[in-house]
């Protein structure tokens, strides 16, 4: 497990965390601000922001307890061969649901905007056929990969920076109209946009550096990630007015949509495919989670060979839901599902491994 | 050996899978719509009339125009009518316009729009909504103007007026739908007519909300433009000075503030009554292009037609503030202050009430800084 050849190095580790991070969730996620917080959603963001860095923290303290452990391994050594399996079992399904939510909201989105007369299954089998090559590869090979997808960012940037043109700022003003609560309930929405980071469970003892290091590699990618949001929000927030906001469910796209340069009249059809990108590598970090987990569970060395079994699972949920209700209710599981798995699991094994260091007085 | 071959037919059947994507359309398969106008039948169905723009038969040829009608409940219903009546499919991917006539306009746009808001594949952020004086078919009806097509010829026309701070900033199908749902924001866009057989350009309408409201002719157009402290690459204005006499009648002056920078002071206050108070200063700096005084534009000379200007279009603001008030169009986006500066006085006013109320207290100041290449 700890052969050199199979680490990362720290700045893989910072943009795998990115990557992972940066979804669908943002696309939407001015439109859910403003149902909640109004003009104080980038304020929400930043609180998500801060919460997100909490849970890294929590997390970053279980790690280090465990050198060279990842998720998986530590509940087998903290609650026995039975119950610590329920654990991986558990944590397998959360990746895999997380993955097939995350490909559905992207098919969803591409067929909204773009394939209108695809096939879901299809763009659905497209995307598992894509992302499975990643997911069965060493995580070198993923890292490698997110690095160079990581270029792609500045495109996106560029073109909802270039939305800025049609700014109005008065349109973000009163910030706090919706008071406090709001804003944190906003918050609230956000870190469900904000998942990603709880891979760094999987991945953090196949980096390298020290415990610090890692530490504040993750915290920098959480911070470019919540940077981005703001900026992605207070861009929709100034462009579009609120009431306008409420019939926008996807105001990003939108907003690229009504811009026009020179030859290209629909930037969205540019912008799509290269965001797609940023979602394929979400979805490889689920399943190469996912996989992982499974080796671990039937004691196998390879996670190559449960990759195509993650990639049916998550095709097959993804396919299930077929109406706008049911993609919500998916939406709505993932969401709530994720509050335990990213700080109520996290929390009792950290609680756990207080006990066990008191007991054993070696916790490695 | 046989491996290899077995590899390759594999490969050859997969490649039969990949015959291309179901979204694909093929230009020379389409009519695409260039304008398409929009009225209110006497039954209350829509009328859609279009300007297609047919694909030449020869490579020499040029391309011809088409213009048919249908009706509907809705636009896309009548577009769907109307593909009955063409051979083609009818795509609205390169439309360029939407023409509304008066009556339609006047009960709301909101139901025509949605159309184009809704589906992504309908352009929307170079498409300008254009309003007319009546039922937006007669606007159609010679199909060429001169040796342009209809659809070119308006193109043209309005483009060319957005450079003359007639109309300014454009507005598209994106800022209406912005401002169409802004409470404290109205828009104002096109206006135009038939006399004859000709299209003129009346001024803007103005539009409440999603209904048309009134229109303010050529003349205050512009005002209107700087007003917003915008401007094309030319604002012209004709006025008759004569400051010897005293009297207005002789000289007359057109003066260009499009050339240079305007400065504008946009100050919306709630006084202790909760009244509103706007004061708007504008200071334009003018390039004399025609003058007709038989003066030399010295110095002194210049300061009196500087006070005179500033005086006749400071009344003139005021005429347009007084008629966007009339008409209950908050152009200026007065509101829009009140929301985000005044949100707690904003709370308890309705707006479409209380805007009539708004007190505007326009300031315009002219400075002429150039007189071209005579003195």
């Amino acid at each position: 497990m700890t052969q050199k050849e199979k680490m990362i190095s720290r700045d893989q580790l910072f943009l795998f965390i990115i990557q992972a991070q940066i979804g669908v969730g943002v696309l939407s996620l001015p439109y859910k601000l403003n149902n909640s917080a109004k003009g104080g959603g980038g304020l929400s963001v930043l609180i998500a922001g801060m919460t997100t860095q909490m849970i890294i923290i929590l997390m970053w303290a279980i790690m280090k307890k465990f050198p060279g452990l990842n998720l998986y391994t530590i509940c087998l050594k903290l609650f026995g061969k039975f119950i610590g399996r329920i654990f991986i079992i558990a944590y397998t399904g959360y990746f895999v649901l997380l993955g097939a939510n995350i490909m559905l909201s992207a098919v969803e989105l591409l067929h909204r905007w773009l394939l209108q007369s695809t096939p879901r299954w299809v763009s659905l089998a497209l995307f598992s056929i894509m992302t499975l090559y990643l997911a069965r590869e060493k995580l070198t090979v993923l890292a490698r990969f997110y690095t160079l997808a990581t270029f792609l960012f500045i495109p996106l940037i560029l073109l909802i920076s270039y939305g800025l043109t049609q700014a109005h700022m008065e349109y973000m003003f009163p910030l706090m109209e919706k008071g406090i609560v709001n804003i944190i309930k906003g918050a609230r929405e956000t870190t469900i946009s904000m998942y990603g980071f709880e891979l760094m469970l999987i991945i953090y003892p196949f980096s390298q550096g020290t415990d610090k290091q890692k530490l504040l590699s993750i915290s920098l990618a959480n911070l470019f990630v919540t940077l981005f949001y703001v900026f992605v929000v207070a861009t929709c927030l100034t462009v579009f007015n609120s009431e306008q906001l409420k019939y926008i469910p996807e105001p990003v796209i939108y907003l690229v949509k009504s811009l026009n340069f020179y030859i290209v009249d629909r930037a969205d059809i540019l912008f799509l495919p290269i965001w797609a990108i940023t979602l394929v590598c979400s979805i490889v970090s689920y399943c190469y989670g996912a996989a992982i987990g499974m080796s671990i569970l039937f004691g196998k060395k390879e996670h190559k060979p449960f990759s195509p079994l993650v990639k049916v699972l998550t095709f097959s949920i993804a396919l299930a839901p077929m109406t706008p209700a049911a993609v919500h209710k998916l939406d709505k599981i993932s969401e709530y599902t994720a509050y335990l798995f990213l700080a109520g699991l996290p929390l009792i094994i950290y609680i756990f491994s207080l006990f066990m260091s008191k007991k054993t007085g070696d916790p490695a | 050996m046989t491996r290899r071959i077995s590899k390759m037919l594999i490969v050859l059947l997969l490649s039969a899978c990949l015959t291309g994507c179901w979204d694909r359309e093929y230009l020379k398969d389409l009519h695409l719509a260039y304008t398409a106008g929009f009225d209110l039948t006497e039954d209350g169905m829509i009328k859609e009339t279009t300007e297609l723009i047919i694909p030449p038969e020869s490579e020499q040829s040029t391309t011809k125009n088409e213009v048919h009608s249908s009706v509907g409940f809705t636009p896309r219903s009548a577009s769907d009518n109307l593909r009955t009546k063409v051979r083609g499919n009818i795509r609205f991917n390169k439309n360029g316009f939407v023409i509304i006539g008066k009556p339609l306009a006047q009960k709301g746009i909101s139901p025509i729009m949605d159309v184009n808001f809704r589906d992504p594949s309908n352009p929307t952020s170079t498409v300008r909504l254009i309003i007319t004086d009546t039922n937006s078919s007669d606007l159609f009806e010679p199909k060429m103007v001169g040796e342009l097509k209809l659809g070119e010829f308006i193109n043209d026309k309005i483009k060319s007026l957005e450079q003359m701070s007639v109309f300014f900033p454009a507005e598209t199908v994106d800022t209406v739908f912005r401002a169409m749902m802004d409470p404290g924001q109205d828009f104002a866009v096109p206006f135009l007519s038939k006399e004859g057989d000709n299209i003129i350009a009346k001024g803007v309408a103005l539009f409440h909300d999603e209904y048309y409201s009134g229109m303010l002719d050529y003349e205050k157009s512009v005002m209107l433009v700087l007003l917003k402290g915008k401007k094309g690459n030319n604002a012209r204005i004709t006025k008759r000075v004569d400051t010897e006499t005293g009297q207005k009648d002789r000289g007359t002056i057109t003066i260009n503030v499009g050339r240079k920078r305007i400065k504008r002071k946009f100050d919306v206050k709630v006084n202790d009554k909760g009244e509103v108070e706007v004061d708007l200063k504008l200071n334009l700096q003018a390039v004399v292009e025609e003058y007709t005084g038989g003066r030399k534009l010295d110095e002194p000379e210049i300061k009196k037609i500087n006070q005179d200007l500033s005086e006749m279009l400071t009344k003139d603001a005021e005429t347009v503030l007084h008629e966007i008030q009339k008409a209950n169009s908050d152009v200026l986006g007065v509101g829009r202050k009140l929301i985000a500066y005044h949100n707690k006085e904003w709370k308890t006013m309705n707006w479409s009430e209380d805007y009539r109320k708004v007190r505007f207290r326009p300031q315009v100041e002219v400075n002429i800084v150039d007189t071209g290449i005579l003195q």
